[in-house]
């Protein structure tokens, strides 16, 4: 973190940085584990702000893209959260294995979430694809998160932590396809460590508006709370394909 | 709609998706997705939500299979079954 981030932020600056996503690692970790626990007090951890967003979505009947970024937060939670709380909703995925979230979802004492699972080979993207716009034309929720590149199209470059950051390209394409409404959604936590799912008004499903919304707040999460994103190894590297 | 104009719409919009330019029809055996295929899984997609608005179809997550998308023959065939059943 300090070489991905020195020469940005100065030293105490820095040390506050690294302490506070030692916590957040260890609270994401403990909160996956815990979900039994805690699922049953839902309103006691969990404050869902934006929610009308997402019944005026319903009400237009076209469904909903909930749009995080990759691996920052407490993504994770949005799905089992908003299926509690009683709504159609699925996320997308790669790969067969569940994570400790999708297991205890799939308990039968808590209430279930769709999987749409992008698979290995084009043949599964692209059924995955087209199931995630059947479940929308279906009104339900889809969440999703977008991941980032070290190199891309200029036009989806954001700030973050002062190094090169490209949104990926390939989901704008499939919102503009699709033509959904898309809705900003992203997941932190309080100082008591109780999460807050902010879900932000609708974007028209246009690459330039969703990078003008979206993007910005994207931007603006990743500089005000820097310890909530997991690619720091990746940013440092400069990897290919994260 | 007969066998014919099916193909003919197909291949318009297979075209228009893949962006080509050649005025003549696509061949029969015409690889659209898979080891030899010019399209992706995103312009499927493209293509299938093209494919609903022009013949009035519904194509679910399933029917992008290898049997129904694999050329240009087996889509023809694809939409057609499809048409004949809604």
């Amino acid at each position: 973190m300090h070489r991905a981030l020195e020469g940005s932020y100065r030293r105490g600056e820095l040390q506050e940085i690294c302490r506070r996503y030692v916590a957040y690692r260890k609270w994401m970790n403990h909160l996956v584990y815990a979900w039994p626990n805690w699922v049953t007090r839902l309103p006691d951890w969990v404050t869902l702000e934006g929610d009308e967003h997402l019944r005026a979505a319903s009400e237009r009947g076209k469904g909903a893209l909930l749009l995080s970024g990759h691996a920052f937060g407490f993504a994770a939670f949005v799905t089992p959260v908003l299926a509690q709380l009683g709504y159609g909703v699925s996320r997308t995925g790669r790969g067969r294995r569940v994570d400790q979230v999708t297991r205890w979802g799939k308990a039968e004492n808590y209430e279930r979430w769709g999987y749409i699972n992008y698979g290995e080979d084009c043949w599964n993207r692209a059924q995955a694809l087209n199931e995630m716009r059947q479940a929308l034309k279906a009104n339900q929720i889809v969440h999703t998160s977008i991941r980032g590149f070290p190199r891309g199209d200029p036009r989806l470059q954001i700030d973050f932590c002062y190094k090169d950051f490209f949104l990926d390209h390939r989901l704008i394409r499939i919102i503009e396809i699709m033509q959904v409404s898309v809705l900003p959604c992203f997941a932190i936590c309080d100082n008591q460590g109780r999460l807050i799912v902010k879900i932000y008004p609708p974007v028209a499903p246009a690459g330039e508006e969703v990078m003008r919304v979206f993007g910005s707040l994207y931007a603006r999460y990743l500089r005000e709370v820097p310890e909530l994103t997991r690619i720091w190894r990746r940013v440092v590297q400069q990897q290919e394909g994260w | 709609m007969n066998a014919e104009q099916i193909r003919n719409r197909t291949d318009a919009l297979v075209k228009r998706v893949y962006e080509a330019s050649q005025k003549a029809a696509l061949p029969e055996n015409f690889v659209l997705m898979g080891d030899d295929g010019v399209l992706d899984s995103i312009s499927i997609l493209e293509l299938v939500v093209a494919l609903e608005r022009e013949f009035g179809i519904e194509v679910t997550g399933e029917d992008v299979r290898p049997e129904n998308f694999q050329d240009m023959s087996s889509l023809t065939v694809f939409i057609a079954n499809k048409m004949s059943h809604s």
